[in-house]
């Protein structure tokens, strides 16, 4: 087994007689960027499902941190230090852009009915706390103006952001981002790829999804090429981008 | 205030011996309703089937985005739903008030019967609303007769409960992809 | 004169506790639920059985109501996570009356069709809490607390917590938040403000039968929500404000008694179906509190 903070073995989900995934093992090390990329179809964001915990495999493992998470609930696991974004926008969609990312933040005492009238005053700091650090990550994001405003109400761009920002907020040691850039205005794309190189700075991994070539060869220390649910290349951006295989079936 | 609160009978005419089957006496309005039921519902069936409103109808119930796309108007269609919908639900009126008379609240029990046969024959399958209707109808009547007809409502709707956690899809129906994720 | 604006006052003040108790459900968590006006009832049989078998303190009724209506509830919770969305409000429907037809049969414990009369009136730790007064003063109380747990969990990060998950619950799981436990709590809440609710009405009106606690009821309640404002604190209470005073307007015109009730259900019904198809948000409600957010 490979050895790296996120990893799977032998990982395979089949739904009926599709076979999404097919053994697949790989592992995400510490403070890396680690690229996938592959056809429509070929069961990304069925391993973002699968680690995220909102499907579960047929076989194999998945493990975080060395703990095994194939059997944990999805709030278990977001819990856990793995925060997720998701293909088709998902958000709070009543609630506004500063709710979305409170709702984000990892320490909420006031969730609990016990910290919510046992010890009111201890949960209202750390709201404030919450919202001042939700405030930061917002203004880095250019979004401070807007963060009363209700979610579906915004473009499809600034609702984008918006789901970056909350992964962000998580505070977790390891974010799954799916196709993060798709469909972004050149600008801001961007300042999400510079953002997404930050972080293994700051101690994180991430597993970036993407059809976008560019961003990936710009954010990856190793990419991963995907195809039918099995792992066809692996190694440094250049090495996968020139491989044959990637090239037959996905690049040209 | 129109129609008064109290229940009132529908007489089909003048009374009649009516059949012997297998033992049991059927009258001639029971033949009559369950004639006119089955032409209906084969009727509806074929609509469905066979008919272009009936694909463009299936159409949008499956994908309503997709479907629109196709240029399929999903509010004209939803329109003649309601329409046939609630004439079927008229004729089945009547036909019961043949049966039972009629009563300003008589809609409420019969519509949840429908939603029963609905979950058990699987939203999807028209073969599952028959036997659906076959077996709500059974089941409602033998345990009527066994713990007693006070009880007939509770259990019905017990059952429902019971399906709707655990088999949704009824006998026929598709298995619903769960709450998680789509791909 | 008095007596008659009292039982308007003491109903208010009940269908407020109750209408504030469903928006959690219906408005907050998005859980449209036809189950709240029999938990209301199991409250209250609760209460009047042992009341009348026991003749209990106030206290005593109110735990012991609250305890059967939280095991109720808790099935309801049950189902809302086990079931899909859609089929939910089904689900509730069944569960109300799979509940009203054991209130309607089970004729040595509820006394059946008949129903449970001569409920002794009650007494609160010693203090004798018979008067009407004394009860509207219960029954305010318990409203006045209702919406403020109501406010208090509404503006706060568990109020964002449901609103999360009515509107997105992949969303809300994949930050962390336990969908079927925010919903439990709030059934359990929503649950407790039922049956006291429940127990006060038992006491109030000396004579519960199934006919209080059917489909009818839990329409008027959801109407309240609906009308009211779904998701806004205010809006449940300007609801009941409303669909209270209605009936009792109708009944100052003149009109007989029973021509009222059911010429009310024609207005709650014409209301209710022009409020969903013209404005969903309710009277009040400044987010269109039942509909899950466009995607």
């Amino acid at each position: 087994m490979q050895a790296g903070i996120l990893t799977t073995e032998g990982l395979t989900v089949r739904f009926g007689g599709v076979c999404a995934l097919d053994q697949f093992s790989f592992a995400v090390g510490e403070k890396e960027v680690v690229g996938l990329i592959g056809p429509n179809g070929a069961g990304k964001t069925t391993l973002l499902n699968t680690i995220s915990g909102f499907l579960h495999p047929n076989e194999g493992r998945v493990s975080f941190a060395g703990q095994s998470l194939t059997s944990l609930q999805p709030h278990a696991i977001a819990r856990l230090g793995i925060a997720r974004m998701f293909q088709d926008m998902r958000l709070a969609g009543t609630l506004t852009i500063l709710e979305n990312l409170l709702l984000a933040c990892p320490h909420q005492l006031e969730e609990s009915m016990c910290g919510l009238f046992l010890t009111p005053r201890k949960s209202r700091a750390e709201q404030k706390a919450n919202a001042i650090k939700a405030l930061e990550l917002l203004a880095s994001l250019g979004l401070a103006k807007e963060r009363g405003e209700t979610v579906r109400h915004l473009s499809y761009g600034q609702q984008k952001l918006v789901s970056i920002a909350c992964c962000l907020a998580r505070d977790a040691r390891v974010l799954l981002l799916d196709e993060p850039v798709a469909g972004v205005a050149p600008r801001m794309r961007d300042q999400i790829l510079d953002l997404i190189r930050d972080l293994p700075g700051r101690g994180k991994s991430v597993l970036l999804v993407e059809h976008d070539i560019d961003a990936v060869r710009r954010t990856c220390d190793r990419v991963i090429f995907l195809d039918s649910g099995r792992k066809v290349s692996e190694g440094s951006a250049e090495a996968v981008l020139a491989d044959r295989r990637v090239l037959d079936s996905y690049l040209s | 205030m129109i129609f008064g609160d109290t229940p009132r009978a529908l007489s089909p005419g003048e009374v009649s011996p009516g059949l012997w089957v297998w033992g049991a006496r059927i009258t001639t309005t029971q033949c009559t309703s369950l004639v006119i039921s089955l032409v209906l519902l084969g009727a509806t069936h074929g609509l469905l089937l066979k008919t272009r409103f009936g694909k463009q109808l299936r159409a949008s119930a499956n994908d309503p985005e997709l479907a629109w796309i196709c240029g399929i108007e999903r509010d004209r269609i939803m329109l003649w739903v309601f329409v046939l919908g609630s004439s079927l639900g008229g004729v089945a009126g009547i036909l019961a008030a043949l049966e039972v008379g009629m009563s300003p609240a008589m809609g409420m029990s019969a519509l949840m019967g429908g939603v029963v046969v609905t979950v058990l024959g699987g939203r999807n399958s028209l073969v599952g609303l028959w036997i659906g209707a076959l077996i709500v109808g059974a089941t409602q009547n033998l345990a009527g007769w066994w713990i007693g007809s006070q009880w007939k409502d509770g259990i019905t709707f017990a059952l429902l409960i019971l399906l709707l956690v655990f088999r949704p899809q009824g006998l026929f129906g598709h298995k619903p992809h769960s709450v998680s994720v789509r791909q | 004169m008095t007596d008659y604006l009292l039982s308007v006052a003491i109903l208010l003040a009940l269908y407020v506790t109750l209408s504030v108790s469903l928006n959690l459900l219906a408005g907050y968590s998005g859980l449209i639920s036809l189950a709240q006006a029999t938990l209301f009832g199991i409250g209250a049989y609760a209460s009047a059985i042992l009341a009348v078998r026991f003749g209990v303190d106030l206290t005593l009724a109110f735990l012991v109501a609250v305890g059967a209506t939280i095991v109720f509830a808790l099935a309801v919770a049950l189902l809302s996570v086990r079931v899909r969305d859609d089929y939910f409000v089904v689900a509730t429907f069944g569960f109300q009356a799979v509940v009203v037809s054991v209130f309607t049969n089970s004729v040595r414990l509820t006394g059946g069709p008949m129903g449970i009369k001569g409920i002794p009136k009650p007494t609160l730790l010693g203090w004798d809490a018979s008067s009407n007064w004394a009860l509207l003063l219960l029954a305010c109380i318990l409203a006045v607390a209702s919406i403020a747990v109501e406010w208090r969990m509404g503006r706060s990060a568990f109020g964002r917590a449901m609103r999360a998950c009515r509107d997105d619950e992949v969303f809300a799981q994949s930050l962390g938040k336990n969908v079927g436990r925010t919903r439990v709590v709030a059934f359990v809440i929503a649950a407790c403000m039922a049956a006291m609710a429940g127990s006060l009405y038992a006491y109030y009106v000396t004579f519960i039968d199934p006919a209080s606690f059917t489909l009818t009821e839990a329409i008027l309640i959801l109407a309240m929500v609906i009308i009211g404002g779904a998701g806004s604190i205010w809006g449940p209470v300007l609801g009941a404000g409303l669909l209270v005073a209605l009936p009792e307007a109708l009944r100052a015109f003149g009109l007989p008694t029973l021509a009222a009730g059911n010429l009310r259900q024609i207005v709650y019904g014409v209301l209710l179906v022009l409020f969903v198809a013209f404005r969903p948000e309710g009277i009040l409600g400044a987010e269109a509190g039942l509909k899950k957010g466009d995607r």
